[in-house]
């Protein structure tokens, strides 16, 4: 690397090294330590810049703008969200709630056997209704 | 940055898609300095870069919980949403080029020096008076401190054409300036 080249560098780099492209890094490090004085004088002109780029104002962060940015993001992922997990809940309730009613109510004897429902209709209902029921029954 | 705070970053993401209150306030404190500053410089408005920062993170929340760690660097990907929401802005301004905003006469005052807040607007002035290629390219290596190799990519150019436009803004920046170090 020249000095002609180092000065194109500088001026587009800026003086800190660690911001030239890699590639060129050591080779102007090269230069710098056969051409101090020359190399260093360019650096320090493109410092002036460098200093005056870094005085320029920081932006002000707003706590409303943080605020409405973090207030837009995804939400959790619930595990019964909003109506359907009411939904599905009270739904499965009555399931439940129904299975037990039908289960005391066989135990009961409210309910006939299947098993000892017949292929004869007239009997079934002989031997299953109420004694009052049977005119109905034919 | 390292490949561990890359993963870290990665892993940060995937939890803000998944609404982890945590990793999102973090995401924010960590990124939203950076695309405010972003923002600020290329459009040397704050509403506008408020807009601009805010619409960016609307967009990142969007592609959160679809994405895939390694296809790209989340802070790259988020610059170059940024970069494309100034730009739209600053087509829609239709007047970059000749009409640079109207600001008052920040020069130095006849009879002092210039302190560093002074400094800073004329610098900001400065800036925004660049075409903003050359304002992009200098505030993604000076202010966004990326690598010529990141940035030029995010610009879609090659590390010389970067070079290229480094050089004439800054060379522009020193001849508009030149008079901040001369009343020193």
């Amino acid at each position: 690397m020249d000095l002609e080249e180092f000065e194109a560098l500088a001026l587009a780099w800026g003086a800190d090294l660690a911001r030239w492209p890699a590639e060129r890094q050591a080779p102007a490090r090269d230069l710098i330590a056969a051409r101090a004085a020359d190399a260093q004088a360019l650096l320090d002109e493109a410092s002036l810049l460098d200093l005056a780029l870094r005085a320029s104002d920081l932006p002000i962060l707003s706590l409303d703008l943080r605020a409405k940015i973090i207030s837009a993001a995804p939400r959790p992922l619930e595990r019964f969200p909003s109506w359907r997990g009411w939904f599905g809940a009270a739904l499965a309730a009555s399931c439940a709630a129904g299975a037990v009613a039908a289960l005391l109510a066989i135990s009961l004897g409210l309910f006939p056997d299947r098993a000892s429902i017949t292929a004869d209709p007239a009997a079934d209902a002989a031997r299953l209704l109420p004694a009052s029921s049977d005119a109905t029954v034919g | 940055m390292t490949s561990g705070d890359a993963e870290s970053e990665d892993d940060l993401v995937a939890r803000a898609g998944q609404g982890d209150a945590a990793a999102i306030g973090l995401l924010v404190t960590r990124k939203l300095p950076r695309i405010l500053s972003l923002a600020r410089r290329m459009l040397a408005d704050v509403a506008e870069a408020e807009d601009v920062a805010q619409e960016t993170f609307l967009r990142a929340w969007k592609a959160a919980p679809s994405w895939r760690p390694g296809k790209a660097k989340f802070d790259t990907w988020l610059h170059r949403v940024a970069l494309n929401l100034c730009y739209d802005r600053l087509r829609r301004r239709r007047r970059w080029a000749q009409d640079p905003p109207d600001r008052p006469d920040d020069g130095p005052a006849p009879d002092r020096g210039l302190h560093a807040q002074d400094i800073g607007r004329r610098v900001d002035h400065a800036l925004a008076a660049l075409p903003p290629r050359q304002r992009e390219a200098i505030v993604l290596i000076h202010y966004q401190e990326l690598t010529g190799a990141v940035a030029s990519d995010l610009m879609g150019i090659s590390v010389e054409a970067l070079e290229s436009l480094l050089a004439r803004g800054r060379r522009t920046l020193r001849a508009n300036l030149a008079d901040i170090w001369r009343a020193d």
